[in-house]
């Protein structure tokens, strides 16, 4: 038979276990807003009956926290596209900014005021003014290629140092996680415990951690987690960590390459391994993305430069004739024996004028494409001009085209059919070797605007090379002669803004997404108030009515000792 | 669904965002006044306004480069008018000259009058606009028309390979031949018997040697004509020494038809012209073009350009077999006159005509591009407005639509915050005591 002693005990155990549920719902209400929090819960079990079957009453079982391990899972697969969409969002609008023609100071602008200034010049060639347009405005467009060039590549570097951050806070959180999974262990050693706020605290280190990169991770039987990004880096495992870091080492300069470091400081490069969360994004729009919206402007630079070197290099401008000219490109030893490339199959010439701009000899050579080097070309040209007192060909130390007549004499281009004044650079418009990145109006067009050319032959009225130049804004030039240049490049506007909206609805419909499942999630773990109070009023009354369970008991125990 | 405090939260916050959102979005348009303010707004709008403002802006140029070719036009027409007075004036005076009706005083006084007319045809083939040459072709900053001088030393050449020099030929020291006398013909005078001046016997072509004259005694001064051929134009051939003697010094009364003269030993001259040698003439008109036959083209449209010159070549010198060299013209009809030759002047009324409707032809083509020009100007003033209307339906807000927008998203905006304030505010620690 159970004795009052035994009843005393039961109250006692009931009086604590209500007293730990309080505490419990006391601790679920202040953390009803901390970040990870799930809702913990005491579960109380009866007691061992007695022999004769009656209840012992409640023991308490250990705290639990309500949570659900799938949904959580499902939250850490989707987070890391929702962390790609949204970087990617946010570095394209930033491109778009770069691209951003509502200023009035886009690309579109500057080429459309290029090509008009062109079009004035050819209905007035002999006007200074309309010179001194095309070269301002060719600066201005120069300048705007070189200007978007290094603005995306300003935003290269941005995202590289936001990288070396990145890669910080994943060793952080790979560190933090390292070092609950020990404490975990540690506090659950004997199975009797759950640590529910450390475990509650990894799960939103590694939640984290899934807004950066896409990660994988499990629990080994002795509560730690493992965890994997990328495609296969061990980034923790039990109470160890292998950490990222960036170094500067191979690849481009200034390009932080990712490496991970495991023990014995072996290293492993991981830049291309990462496929979803922010930092695949960075890296993805600094390697591709970036770099691609880059060499679209070189394309149009380079095609420009070109088209427009080819009609300025034969043409003449106001007094254009030089004495002496250097081809801007120079060949290295190993160059100079090969034969030239780029050129075409054709006729060269060049004219000989005498102070009063009147053309007195014509040198025409015939150039073999894939077969002349420049020395042979050099070589024809002095043995057709047959008199080095007049005119001379020759080739500089820096591997350069130099001709230079005798004093009172000067020269001009005539007829180019082998392209070789556009291969070397002689009398061009634009100087270009990379394409938008340093594009630039040919030194002696900025000296002096009479040089722009206009016409052929020194003619001062002559506009038929100003014509060409203008008409190449309407002729199909870039991809294979099919697009135009604003065609082409509107194309890649539109093929930004496209991709800008696409990612926007991407993006939101992955959030929603992953909203959804936090949602779910919240709805399982976080704390409703009105719950807990009625727990809590509960627990009182559970309280106060063991607490008058004991004084029953303690009056019973009177009444037998009073007996 | 369990609601929990953070469920709540999480609603009312994402339900605020959003309708401010919305709210914002409307917001920038209103105050920006475009629909279209990121490429991103709408890509495929974004690109056709660009489209749209690139041919405008281009457009705009090409309006302008037609005006400033109209203008120029304009002033090309008026000169051409001019020229086409003074050619009808001529003509008048030309018909009342022509045949025997006339006497001699009148028609001096009449050719003072060509000679001033000459004089103003050349000034106005040479009008300028600003300092541009109107008539010079691309050349435009030089004179159209520039006059010759009257010598030209004769090119020698011997079964047609040049030869350099008279002096080596003949080997006598500083000895020329020289043509005086300007023609548009291409006349060629060829030693058929060898033999010193008055021996030697020749032929003259007007036409580069195709047709010749009958044979005639070489001279010191040889009036060149193939009187068979074309009009005479008085160009002479004249053998001198450096100071314009030996040809010029033979006095009149020379007789070159017998063998050997009394006062004058004619091998001590020395000069024994060869058989066989030719004398060439390069045509050299008085007035000849110094322009350029380019012309300029300007842009009207994408990538088609129309030439906007008239050169004083087409307008007074003539192209081709039928043109007509107006000043040579004016130029014999003048000499006519002064040598009172009425019939010589008839002859010539027909090539005047020739040479008026020259200038009739050239008017009516400038009249014809003027026309174009215009039917360019208001085909493009027309598309700029139409291209303007688009660019504004793209871009541009509608801004009645908008202001119903702004509207709903302030309601929608108000009620979340009231149904968010509803929502948030009561809880069972409320209703505890």
């Amino acid at each position: 038979m159970s004795s009052l002693n035994s009843s005393l005990n039961l109250g006692q155990r009931a009086l604590s276990i209500n007293q730990r549920a309080m505490q419990t719902v006391g601790h679920n209400i202040a953390n009803q807003e901390t970040e990870g929090f799930s809702r913990q819960q005491v579960r109380s079990g009866t007691s061992a009956p007695d022999p004769t079957g009656v209840g012992g009453g409640a023991d308490a079982q250990p705290t639990t926290r309500v949570y659900d391990k799938f949904v959580q899972r499902k939250i850490l697969q989707e987070n890391p596209r929702s962390g790609m969409f949204k970087s990617r969002g946010e570095f394209l609008q930033k491109i778009e900014i770069i691209f951003s023609e509502t200023e009035g100071n886009g690309l579109h602008q500057a080429l459309n005021e290029f090509w008009n200034s062109w079009s004035q010049l050819s209905n007035q060639p002999e006007s200074e003014s309309a010179r001194m347009q095309v070269k301002v405005h060719s600066d201005v467009l120069a300048r705007r290629f070189r200007n978007m060039h290094s603005q995306l590549d300003g935003l290269r570097k941005e995202i590289n140092g936001r990288l070396y951050a990145n890669i910080n806070k994943v060793n952080e959180l790979g560190q933090k996680v390292a070092e609950l999974n020990r404490q975990i262990n540690l506090y659950e050693g004997g199975g009797q415990r759950n640590a529910n706020d450390m475990r509650d605290a990894r799960n939103q280190a590694i939640e984290e951690l899934s807004d950066l990169v896409d990660i994988n991770s499990f629990e080994d039987p002795n509560g730690r987690t493992t965890v994997i990004i990328g495609r296969d880096w061990t980034l923790v495992e039990g109470n160890n960590r292998y950490q990222l870091e960036g170094t500067m080492k191979g690849g481009e300069l200034g390009m932080l390459r990712v490496d991970g470091v495991s023990t014995n400081d072996n290293r492993r490069d991981l830049t291309r391994t990462f496929r979803e969360g922010e930092m695949s994004e960075m890296l993805r729009m600094r390697d591709e993305t970036i770099v691609n919206y880059q060499h679209n402007l070189d394309e149009i630079a380079f095609s420009l430069a070109g088209k427009v070197n080819r009609i300025h290099a034969t043409g003449t401008g106001i007094n254009s004739a030089a004495e002496m000219m250097k081809s801007t490109f120079g060949l290295n030893l190993d160059a100079l024996n090969q034969p030239l490339p780029f050129l075409k199959d054709g006729i060269f010439q060049l004219h000989l004028v005498d102070p009063h701009n009147e053309i007195l000899e014509t040198y025409e050579i015939e150039i073999q494409a894939g077969k002349d080097t420049l020395p042979d070309i050099v070589q024809r040209l002095n043995q057709t001009i047959n008199d080095p007192g007049l005119l001379q060909a020759s080739i500089e130390s820096d591997g350069s085209l130099l001709l230079q007549s005798a004093p009172d004499y000067k020269f001009i281009f005539g007829e180019d059919q082998s392209s070789i004044t556009q291969v070397l650079g002689l009398n061009s418009f634009f100087d270009t070797l990379k394409g938008a990145e340093d594009i630039q109006l040919s030194e002696h067009i900025r000296e002096n605007t009479n040089n722009i050319s206009t016409g052929k032959d020194l003619i001062p009225g002559d506009n038929r090379v100003a014509l060409e130049i203008a008409k190449l804004q309407t002729r199909p030039t870039m991809r294979d002669e099919t697009m135009t240049f604003d065609e082409y490049y509107n194309g890649v506007l539109t093929g930004m803004g496209l991709k800008i909206q696409r990612n926007k609805t991407e993006q939101a419909q992955q959030e929603s997404m992953v909203r959804q499942f936090k949602e779910i999630r919240s709805s399982i773990s976080a704390v409703n108030m009105d719950e807990e109070l009625t727990d809590m009023m509960q627990y009182q009354k559970a309280y106060e009515a063991s607490a008058r369970f004991i004084g029953t008991v303690d009056k019973m125990m009177e009444t037998v000792i009073n007996m | 669904m369990r609601v929990t405090e953070v469920t709540k939260r999480d609603h009312v916050v994402d339900n605020i965002q959003r309708s401010s959102g919305k709210l914002q979005d409307i917001q920038i348009q209103m105050a920006s006044g475009r629909r279209l303010n990121k490429t991103s707004d709408d890509p495929i709008g974004a690109a056709r306004s660009q489209d749209i403002v690139t041919t405008l802006s281009s457009q705009k140029q090409q309006l302008q480069n037609v005006e400033d070719n109209i203008a120029w036009l304009q002033r090309s027409e008026l000169e051409i008018g001019h020229i086409n007075e003074i050619l009808g004036q001529i003509r008048t005076l030309a018909i009342s000259q022509a045949g025997s009706d006339s006497n001699e005083e009148t028609r001096q006084m009449v050719a003072r009058e060509f000679a001033v007319a000459r004089k103003t045809l050349f000034n106005t083939g040479n009008a300028r606009e600003g300092k541009l040459y109107l008539f010079s072709g691309i050349k435009s900053l030089s004179p159209a028309l520039k006059k010759n001088g009257i010598f030209q030393p004769a090119k020698v050449e011997k079964s047609g390979v040049a030869q350099k020099d008279i002096r080596e030929l003949l080997d006598v020291k500083q000895f020329r031949a020289q043509f005086e006398g300007f023609s548009t013909n291409n006349y060629r005078i060829k030693v058929t018997k060898g033999g010193i001046w008055g021996q030697a016997r020749i032929k003259i072509s007007d036409d580069g040697g195709r047709t010749w004259s009958k044979e005639q005694t070489l001279r010191p001064v040889i009036h060149v004509f193939n009187q068979d051929g074309k009009l005479n134009d008085q160009v002479l051939l004249k053998f001198s020494d450096q100071e314009g003697r030996l040809g010029n010094i033979l006095p009149k009364q020379f007789d070159f038809n017998s063998e050997k003269s009394a006062e004058f030993d004619l091998d001590a001259l020395g000069v024994l012209f060869p058989e066989g040698i030719e004398f060439v003439y390069q045509p050299n008109p008085e007035v000849s073009y110094n322009g350029s036959i380019h012309k300029k083209e300007s842009l009207i449209s994408n990538g088609l350009s129309i030439p906007v010159n008239i050169t004083a070549q087409e307008l007074l010198l003539g192209e081709g077999e039928d043109g007509v060299d107006t000043f040579s013209l004016l130029a014999a009809m003048e000499r006519a006159l002064l040598e009172n030759d009425g019939i010589a002047i008839a002859k010539r009324i027909d090539q005047l005509n020739l040479a008026q409707n020259q200038v009739l032809k050239q008017q009516a083509d400038v009249g014809n591009i003027v026309r174009e020009l215009y039917s360019t100007q208001s085909r493009l003033e027309n598309q700029q407005f139409e291209k303007e209307r688009q660019l504004s339906d793209i871009q541009d807000l509608d801004v009645a639509e908008a202001t119903v927008d702004l509207k709903v998203a302030e309601a929608n905006n108000i009620l979340s915050l009231n149904t968010g304030a509803r929502l948030i505010q009561p809880s069972l620690s409320d209703f505890l005591r």
